[in-house]
């Protein structure tokens, strides 16, 4: 579903993407893990359109994507949600949700159906929709980033980190939601550092060290192999 | 006339300065929040509305035709302004396009010279009708049109940055440009768009006080600075801000000529300005920002 082949690239002259490829099919939930600095949110922004790649490319159901502008590749289907969440706290829940769903241009009654299902997702967004991003607490903050998300209907769910910042209880709700995504079918690329509670609910894994994939394989593998544990999990 | 006659006649006139000046600050606010950019031309934009609408009125358009042409043209001068001198440059430095919109504004000076000749022009206002009275003061028709027209406009805009998706979109480019894109919004398109409304604005202010002034190509200099103060005290990108300054900016000068000295009265405007900006760097109504993560 998602072919990412020989992606080099980076900010002016540091390149920061070595040469990076990996796949994600449908109905699989694909683990990105590194230390920081590795370039997984890097990757995110290539695929998303936010950088243009020196090298390689993207291609995102059969359709080749690479250098296309973010919104046409919202439109193909591929949702980012970013690092540290960038929800508009300015602006109410509602209208966040509503730019969730901007590349379509959404009409009316379609929003309220959009609305209604991240509504059934997260409870919470119903109660907090006619307020201010900014008051919403962290954990409500990054289900509205989620939510905002889903707005586009997406066929891909790119999700950095989104258990940063979160209190133990809360992050545990948040990949309770991943869990829940997947199974509605929706394959998610999920960057985390949290890589023992990542592992456990991905189905493959890649491992990125300073631009370049090192590892990857079967999640459960990767969990029960010595020498990650030791690596990247402390035990 | 007695004393407190006079001094609502001050009033009025406070009030018919604070409109042009509020409405150049917001005009000034709305491109500032999109493009992080304060664009100097706006003076200009100011002019080239009123000598705009005197041509067309004395080419025997009707009034409420040749008001809406005017500022259709204007925003688009403004949003051509964006598109082919602006945006090629996005990436400079700051300075670079502070320059650039100086620049802008002395081309668009010369244009209007060019245009519209060195001669003043004055616009009929835009209903007959005779001055009112009001506690022994007089109060000119136009000076409600144009209080009337910054209601307005205020309103226009909240209803679109509020209400309409492309008004919350720009809003959103205006506060999170990673999280705007992300969301398929182009910020270039924003940014057009924010200058058009920034234009029309100015255009708007030069348009409904030429019935009360001279009107020439140089005219739109001193609003300009004016409104520039009136964002600034305002806190920069407060339109709320904007509006209340911009009076503020407009009754206090008015009683300073009225009652201190009309000489003296931009001197001493001036001061206070930077007496507001010691104690108070980020403007009355500027937020402290603090980034989240």
């Amino acid at each position: 579903m998602l072919k990412v082949s020989d992606i080099h690239a980076g900010y002016g002259r540091v390149e920061v993407l070595k040469g990076v490829s990996l796949e994600a099919s449908h109905g699989e939930v694909v683990c990105l893990l590194g230390a920081n600095g590795a370039g997984k949110s890097t990757l995110l922004r290539v695929i998303s359109g936010l950088i243009a790649p020196a090298k390689g490319s993207v291609a995102f159901l059969g359709q080749e994507i690479t250098r296309k502008r973010p919104d046409d590749i919202v439109r193909a289907g591929i949702s980012h949600v970013p690092e540290g969440r960038q929800i508009f706290f300015t602006l109410t829940v509602q209208q966040n949700l509503l730019l969730g769903a901007y590349a379509h241009g959404c009409k009316r009654a379609e929003l309220d159906k959009l609305y209604q299902s991240v509504f059934d997702l997260f409870p919470i967004l119903k109660e907090r929709f006619a307020g201010k991003a900014g008051s919403l607490s962290g954990g409500e903050q990054q289900m509205l980033a989620i939510a905002r998300g889903l707005m586009s209907r997406p066929k891909l769910l790119l999700l950095d980190e989104p258990s940063l910042g979160l209190a133990p209880l809360l992050v545990q709700n948040i990949f309770s939601i991943v869990k829940d995504l997947r199974a509605a079918g929706i394959p998610i690329l999920l960057v985390e550092q949290n890589v023992a509670a990542a592992l456990k609910i991905a189905d493959r894994a890649y491992i990125m060290e300073t631009g370049r994939i090192v590892t990857d394989g079967n999640a459960a593998a990767l969990l029960g192999d010595d020498e990650i544990r030791k690596r990247y999990l402390g035990m | 006339m007695n004393e407190f006659s006079t001094l609502v006649q001050f009033f009025f006139s406070g009030l018919t300065s604070g409109s042009v000046y509020a409405l150049i600050a917001v005009s000034l606010v709305i491109v500032y929040k999109v493009s992080l950019l304060i664009c100097f031309a706006q003076g200009e934009f100011f002019v080239i509305g009123a000598l705009t609408m005197v041509t067309l009125t004395s080419k025997g358009l009707p009034m409420p035709l040749a008001f809406a042409c005017s500022v259709l043209i204007s925003a688009a001068v403004g949003a051509l302004v964006e598109r082919f001198l602006i945006r090629p440059i996005r990436d400079a430095s700051v300075g670079s396009l502070i320059v650039m919109t100086i620049a802008i504004s002395l081309a668009l000076r010369g244009l209007a010279l060019l245009i519209w000749g060195k001669e003043s022009k004055i616009l009929p206002p835009f209903s007959a009708g005779k001055p009112i009275g009001v506690f022994g003061a007089t109060l000119q028709p136009q000076v409600l049109w144009i209080i009337g027209i910054t209601i307005l406009v205020l309103l226009v805009i909240w209803l679109f940055f509020e209400k309409t998706t492309m008004g919350v979109a720009m809003r959103a480019c205006a506060e999170n440009r990673l999280g705007a894109s992300l969301m398929g919004i182009s910020t270039e398109k924003a940014a057009f768009l924010s200058w058009a409304w920034g234009s029309g604005i100015g255009a708007l202010a030069g348009m409904a006080v030429a019935p009360l002034l001279f009107m020439q190509y140089s005219s739109g200099v001193m609003p300009m600075v004016k409104g520039f103060i009136a964002m600034s005290v305002g806190g920069l990108a407060s339109i709320v801000g904007a509006v209340v300054a911009g009076y503020l900016l407009g009754v206090v000068e008015a009683y300073t000529i009225g009652l201190i000295s009309s000489q003296f009265s931009d001197t001493i405007v001036f001061t206070l300005l930077i007496i507001v900006l010691i104690f108070k760097p980020s403007g009355l109504f500027g937020a402290t920002r603090s980034r989240e993560v």
